[in-house]
């Protein structure tokens, strides 16, 4: 009977994330927004954007209340360097994947109100061209340990 | 007796000591011998999986850099540890952060398990000394690791060091009208200078921190070796 009424429980709590996640198209896992410095002025957002829709999603800007200007950038190597693009917006085709992690696709987030801690959680609005706006939480994280490495390869 | 005693050993002496004196020589010349033959062996060259070691080493000019405390650091200071140097800038949020994050991880192993990690020293070489000033760098780098250095200074004496060691760096436009609002891009490759102020090995990008700390401690061996 316990058990039961803990699965209905449960149930009754997951169920309005999986409406709010089936609602919309763009599927967003692992984001997570890298601490920095106390007096860093910009940091990085990592996070997968996945398309589960039948038509390609276009993301044409994002906001954050705690920072000034939300970004994206593509890190690229040209010249023996490491470059730069911002990107005006990202097209995610049909049911495809976008990694957003180091060395390539991030989110910048500049000029923050406020100085971040890990384990601040940060509302991000993600606008599409479809009008159809996305608002999630990200949360500030020390990278793993020493792990830097294995997010290169994937 | 006793007469007869002390004279019995004495009558061999001569050609005793005739064999000890020969087998001395020999031994002497043997040994010389061995030793020139050994010193001009080569040592054997280490085994290195990311770093691009340099041999010889290259020669830097006095870089005439302003530290995190507003210090002079130049030559003087780069001399007797090993010094990790990265070029990068407070404002780069991808590059910069992943490298200094792998510095902080690697220079925690170091305390952890060798010795090494007080005759070893990591840098922040600033791209961006008109953003970068000495106190700004000084609270950047600590965050990672309050041993970390900040390096900053005239924009003529940054662009020599960074040449020196390889690195380019170029400002870009500013975005969105706004002055504050540009990047710098550059080499993302760290440098290892040895304790005679040389540069001495390069680790191109992407920088791994287990490779980075293997081939570090196999270039010490090796430098330790032909020193």
């Amino acid at each position: 009977m316990r058990i039961y009424q803990t699965f209905i429980l449960i149930l009754a709590m997951a169920l309005p994330a999986v409406i709010f996640a089936g609602n919309h198209p763009l599927h967003i896992s692992q984001g997570m927004i890298q601490a920095g410095p106390p007096n860093a002025q910009v940091l990085a957002g990592y996070m997968i954007l996945e398309n589960s829709s039948d038509k390609t999603i276009v993301i044409t800007g994002a906001t954050s209340p705690l920072f000034k200007q939300v970004e994206f950038h593509q890190t690229f190597t040209e010249g023996g360097m490491m470059r730069m693009r911002k990107q005006e917006q990202l097209s995610i085709p049909a049911h495809k994947k976008l990694i957003l992690k180091p060395g390539s696709y991030h989110m910048m987030l500049i000029n923050p109100t406020r100085s971040l801690q890990p384990g601040d959680q940060v509302p991000v609005t993600i606008k599409t061209s479809s009008k159809n706006s996305l608002t999630i939480t990200l949360t500030v994280k020390l990278p793993d340990s020493g792990m830097q490495e294995h997010h290169h390869h994937h | 007796m006793s007469q007869q005693h002390n004279q019995q050993p004495q009558k061999p002496k001569t050609p005793f000591t005739r064999t000890y004196l020969i087998l001395g020589i020999f031994s002497l010349i043997l040994g010389v011998a061995l030793g020139i033959y050994t010193s001009n062996l080569p040592v054997a060259k280490p085994q290195l999986s990311a770093a691009t070691l340099l041999e010889p080493p290259i020669s830097i000019e006095e870089p005439g850099l302003i530290d995190h405390n507003g210090q002079p650091f130049g030559l003087q200071e780069l001399r007797g540890k090993w010094h990790f140097v990265f070029f990068g800038y407070t404002h780069c949020p991808d590059v910069c952060p992943t490298t200094l994050f792998i510095f902080k991880s690697v220079a925690k192993q170091l305390k952890e398990n060798h010795d090494l990690y007080n005759k070893t020293r990591f840098i922040l070489t600033s791209v961006d000394p008109e953003r970068d000033k000495s106190n700004v760098l000084k609270q950047y780098v600590q965050f990672y690791n309050p041993d970390f250095i900040g390096l900053t200074g005239d924009n003529k004496k940054i662009y020599n060091f960074s040449r020196a060691l390889g690195v380019i760096y170029v400002r870009n436009k500013p975005l969105d009208n706004d002055p504050n609002n540009y990047g710098v891009d550059h080499s993302a490759a760290v440098l290892l200078l040895n304790p005679e102020g040389k540069l001495q090995a390069v680790f191109s990008a992407p920088i791994k921190p287990d490779a980075l700390l293997k081939d570090f401690q196999s270039i010490v061996t090796y430098y330790k070796d032909i020193h």
